[in-house]
């Protein structure tokens, strides 16, 4: 068994990556394991998606980031399952810029998760949609990289611009091992849209010169947002809505992963 | 079905040639490690040419930082704190984009030729390594590393002079006074026959077709050698004497500000004019006044009609103190506070109110334009 570190990464907003981290974070808990989801999101999206307060700064990934971090995790149980949420905050954004100029600040994430193990089999990194230190530092902390591809124009090429980026920051970070994308997940896909419906098609391609693999779509559903609504995954919501095996590909590879030695 | 979409696979173009190139570097670093482990004869060769291929896919290579030293005539005296650290700053966000660029010595270290900023930046961030260029040692380092540096704005003013100058003196074998003096006396000569223009000509022309326009200007001789050093390094000698040769002249202060907080040249010459000469005060006084002023400057980012502004309000103060008390005012303000009593002005008639009145407004504003 060992620890792994799934990085969220999208290079637009909206695409669907924190859709894809709770759910995959609550199948794998269902499964027991234990499952830590860090928001690294100034915008705190996890905290919708799982139906949380906002936490004062102290009690969020701010804190973990910030100079004075003793190994103090401040972790909430969610959904009644073995998945415990850090939240995100504002000030993320401030952090972000100090750690610009800390020594090792691209490693800081990274650094912490060393010194502090956390008990978890897998920590989700849920990351904002830009490239930026938090993102760096997400990279630098991950063992593996999960990217949403959701199938408009603009959503892919912020995915283009991603893989290279992911390739030159590992370079320039001298990440050994580099943490490989796991995979690219087509996300909020809708059948009755040509557009999703050629872009998908156009994908295998794409990720076969690229070496990386392709999961099965993630449908677009309404029940998603509802869901959402109510800070449940949609495996609570609505048991039986067909989107909720969306994620099983995915959830047996990470699970293999973690079962490796 | 209505017409296709745009292609995404366009957009994916740079992704796959990252993705291709740093497989081909593993590939080849693979290789390297297979050759040394069957300890084949051709080892070295094989290694060396492979090694070779890597350097050409990245294009340079990555030096320990611990390996460099840095250039001991290097014409930047100036690494400010804020400029190594928006350095390191730049590198956070963009990485590093230009190599800096090494000479390997003997004894298997390096001395930087260009790039003591980012060398500088790296360190500051901690990087074990930073990504170069290596080349074969000029012939003249210390002219290498000037010509490298010339072309940079950001080397200041200050360091580009005292870099100059010691070039010069180093390649005409003149002293700095002889130097001043031939620029002073040349370039009054050339001003006077509206030459200057000819001079500036000179610039873009071949080393030959310098020599015969300097002759031409009837600059011959020593003065010539000295010129032609000037043009060689594409300066314009007008220039150096305007801008460049006050640098050296510059009280301690000044200079210190340029190099550790990066006062600007423009600045310095402006603030070197509240000197005690002008102030009529002591070298003292003077320095204190100078650096109020410089910081201020520099706290406020004044720019140069505002820090010319601020200069003069200055000498104003000095200028205006030196007046000191009139008698014939003093008799004045007596007189009128007496004469024009409460119960005087209450028994005037109004046309001497009036005219009064008219006297002393235009008393007022003769007094306030004198006081402002």
């Amino acid at each position: 068994m060992r620890q792994i570190v799934i990085a969220l990464l999208a290079n637009a907003g909206g695409v669907g990556k924190s859709t894809i981290s709770t759910h995959i974070a609550y199948e794998i808990s269902r499964r027991d394991y234990r499952v830590a989801m860090l928001d690294l999101d100034p915008q705190r999206s996890l905290d919708v998606f799982c139906g949380l307060p906002a936490a004062d700064a102290n009690l969020t990934t701010a804190e973990i980031l910030s100079k004075d971090f003793k190994g103090d995790w401040s972790l909430i149980p969610v959904w009644d399952s073995k998945v415990e949420v850090c939240q995100g905050h504002p000030l993320l954004a401030e952090k972000a810029n100090e750690l610009v100029i800390r020594k090792r600040g691209e490693y800081s994430l990274a650094d912490k998760l060393n010194k502090y193990p956390l008990p978890h089999n897998l920590i989700i990194l849920d990351c904002p949609a830009t490239l930026g230190m938090l993102n760096v530092n997400a990279l630098a902390a991950a063992t593996h990289i999960l990217v949403p591809v959701q199938l408009e124009m603009k959503a892919i090429s912020g995915s283009a611009e991603l893989v290279e980026w992911c390739i030159s920051t590992s370079d320039e970070l001298q990440l050994d091992p580099r943490p490989p994308i796991l995979g690219f997940v087509p996300s909020m896909y809708n059948e009755t849209t040509a557009m999703h419906r050629q872009y998908l098609a156009q994908l295998p391609e794409i990720a076969e010169r690229l070496g990386i693999k392709l999961y099965p779509k993630i449908r677009n559903s309404n029940e998603f947002k509802n869901a959402s609504a109510y800070g449940l995954p949609l495996h609570k919501f609505r048991p039986s809505h067909p989107a909720c095996k969306d994620f099983k590909s995915i959830v047996d590879d990470v699970i293999r992963l973690i079962k490796e030695k | 079905m209505a017409r296709g979409l745009p292609q995404i696979v366009d957009k994916f173009k740079g992704a796959v040639q990252k993705t291709d190139q740093e497989q081909k570097i593993t590939d080849l670093q693979a290789e390297i490690e297979r050759l040394r482990t069957l300890q084949s004869p051709e080892l070295e060769t094989e290694i060396s040419h492979l090694r070779e291929q890597l350097q050409i896919q990245t294009g340079e290579i990555a030096i320990e930082i611990d390996l460099i030293d840095p250039n001991p005539n290097q014409p930047r005296q100036t690494i400010t704190q804020e400029s190594i650290q928006a350095k390191a700053r730049l590198f956070k966000k963009h990485g590093q984009i230009t190599p800096v660029i090494l000479v390997p010595q003997n004894n298997g270290r390096y001395i930087l030729l260009d790039g003591q900023l980012r060398w500088e930046g790296a360190k500051l961030l901690g990087w074990k390594t930073i990504r170069a260029l290596i080349v074969p040692q000029p012939e003249d380092l210390e002219q290498s590393s000037l010509l490298t540096f010339l072309g940079f704005e950001d080397l200041n003013p200050l360091d580009k002079a005292e870099a100059i100058f010691k070039e010069v003196i180093k390649s005409t074998g003149f002293e700095l006074d002889e130097i001043t003096t031939s620029l002073a006396s040349v370039l009054k000569r050339i001003e006077r026959n509206n030459q200057i223009k000819e001079l500036t000509k000179l610039l873009v022309c071949t080393s030959e077709e310098q020599k015969q326009g300097l002759e031409v200007l009837g600059i011959i001789g020593e003065d010539q050698a000295l010129f032609s050093a000037f043009l060689e390094f594409g300066l314009n000698p007008a220039s150096i004497k305007s801008n460049l040769l006050p640098m050296l002249s510059l009280p301690e202060d000044l200079k210190k500000s340029i190099r550790k907080k990066g006062l600007k040249g423009a600045h310095a010459l402006a603030l070197a004019t509240l000197s005690s000469k002008t102030l009529k005060i002591s070298e003292q006084e003077a320095a204190t006044e100078r650096i109020k002023a410089t910081e201020k400057v520099l706290a406020e980012n004044l720019n140069v009609p505002e820090t010319r502004n601020l200069i003069k309000g200055i000498k104003a103060r000095y200028l205006t103190s030196e007046k000191s008390e009139s008698k014939e005012v003093k008799v004045g303000i007596q007189k009128i506070s007496s004469s024009l009593s409460e119960i005087s002005l209450a028994n005037a008639s109004r046309e001497q109110l009036q005219s009064l009145h008219e006297i002393l407004t235009q008393k007022l504003n003769e007094i306030g334009q004198l006081i402002e």
